[in-house]
C-alpha cells in the first residue's frame, strides 16, 4: 500500500477514536438531561445508566433505567 | 458592512499568519477593502509577515484601553492602498481583553471595509474563543499531516457550536510531486475526512520563504493559488488550484525525479 493510503487509513482511525471519545462533562450533562426527561414518564430512585460501544464506525448507545412505576397519562390527539 | 472571517487552525505552525497576510493581499488585488486584525496577543507576528513591523505605533490594546482612536492604530500597507493592519500588543498575553471588546472595535470599523480577516492564535483556549466570537465565517488552515488534520477536526467541532455562516478549509503546504508519487495525503481525502468545503489548496514553494514580508511574484503558483482562494472567498465558490499539474505526464515524472534527487 502506498504511503498516502496508509496515512489516510491512520488518520481515519485517529479521527474515529477522537470523535467517539467523550469527557465527563458530556456524560454528566447527558445523564442530567435523560433524568429530567425520563422522570416525566417513570418513577425511579437511581439515575439512568448510559453505555456506549463503538461498532463498525457507528455507536451503539444503551440507556438502562430501573423504574418502579409508570407515570401514566393520556395525551390528547391532534385532530 | 465587512464580512468578518477568522483564520484558525488549532495546531501552531501551519501558516495561519502567512495565509492571513497573503489572502488579504489577494483580496485587495481584487479591489476589496481589507483589514487584517491580529488577535494573537503577546505572540503577534502579522505585522512582521506583512513587512509593516516598523510602522506600528499603536495596537488594539491601546484602542481598547483608550490611549488612541481606532483610526490611529490602523497601518496602511505600503504597496496597496486598500489594505490595512490592526496589530495586537507584543508585551504579554492580555487576558483582560474580551471578545466583546474586539467585537465593538470591529463593528466601528465594519462600514469602512469589505473584509476583516482575523488572525487567530493557535490552541483552543480563551484566545481562540475571543477571535471566533467576533467572526461571521471561519477558515481552518490545515497541512497534509496527521497531527494537523486531527487538530483541525477538533477545531471544526468547536466552531460548530458557534452560529457561523460557513466553515471552510484551506489546505496549506501541498506538494504536488509528493501527491503524484503517493507520499502525501490528497486534498480530496482531507476534504472527505474533515467533511468540510475546501476553499483553497496552497502549494509549498521556496518563494514563500524568499519573499517574506513582501507581495508574492505574479508568476508563481502560490500567487495563482491565493488568487483562486480570494475569488472563492469573494464569490462563495470552491474552485481548487491543481497543485499536481506540473508533475503529471512524461515531463512531470522527470520534474518529480529531479526534485526527489535534490
Amino acid at each position: 500500500m502506498k504511503k498516502n493510503k496508509l496515512q489516510v487509513v491512520k488518520a481515519k482511525d485517529l479521527l474515529g477514536r477522537d470523535r467517539f471519545s467523550v469527557d465527563d462533562d458530556f456524560y454528566n450533562l447527558l445523564i442530567k438531561d435523560l433524568n429530567s426527561v425520563l422522570k416525566e414518564y417513570f418513577e425511579f430512585r437511581n439515575l439512568p445508566i448510559v453505555d456506549m460501544v463503538k461498532n463498525n464506525g457507528e455507536l451503539n448507545v444503551t440507556i438502562t433505567l430501573k423504574a418502579y412505576n409508570i407515570k401514566n397519562f393520556k395525551a390528547l390527539s391532534k385532530t | 458592512m465587512a464580512k468578518k472571517i477568522v483564520i484558525t487552525s488549532g495546531k501552531g505552525g501551519v501558516g495561519k499568519t502567512t495565509v492571513t497576510a497573503n489572502l488579504g493581499r489577494a483580496l485587495s488585488n481584487l479591489g476589496e477593502r481589507v483589514l487584517l486584525l491580529d488577535v494573537d496577543f503577546g505572540l503577534n507576528n502579522l505585522d512582521v509577515v506583512m513587512g509593516l513591523d516598523g510602522n506600528v505605533l499603536y495596537d488594539i490594546s491601546d484602542v481598547i484601553e483608550g490611549r488612541c482612536r481606532i483610526k490611529q492604530a490602523l497601518v496602511q500597507d505600503g504597496a496597496k492602498r486598500n489594505l490595512f493592519l490592526l496589530s495586537s500588543n507584543n508585551c504579554g498575553i492580555n487576558n483582560n481583553i474580551s471578545g466583546q471588546n474586539i467585537k465593538l472595535i470591529l463593528e466601528n470599523l465594519s462600514p469602512n471595509f469589505d473584509y476583516i480577516l482575523i488572525d487567530c492564535p493557535a490552541g483552543i483556549d480563551i484566545g481562540f474563543h475571543r477571535a471566533v466570537a467576533c467572526a461571521d465565517e471561519a477558515l481552518v488552515v490545515v497541512t497534509p499531516s496527521l497531527s494537523s488534520i486531527r487538530d483541525a477536526d477538533k477545531i471544526i467541532t468547536a466552531l460548530n457550536s458557534y452560529c457561523l455562516d460557513s466553515v471552510g478549509l484551506i489546505i496549506n503546504r501541498v506538494r504536488g510531486d509528493l501527491i503524484m508519487s503517493g507520499d502525501m495525503i490528497k486534498v480530496d481525502d482531507i476534504k472527505k475526512m474533515l467533511n468540510a468545503d475546501i476553499r483553497g489548496a496552497l502549494p509549498e514553494e521556496d518563494v514563500m520563504f524568499l519573499t517574506f514580508g513582501q507581495s508574492l511574484p505574479k508568476s508563481t503558483d502560490s500567487f495563482k493559488a491565493y488568487k483562486i482562494l480570494a475569488e472563492n472567498v469573494k464569490n462563495g465558490k470552491n474552485k481548487i488550484f491543481d497543485n499536481t499539474y506540473k508533475y503529471s505526464g512524461f515531463f512531470g515524472s522527470i520534474r518529480r525525479g529531479i526534485k526527489k534527487s535534490v
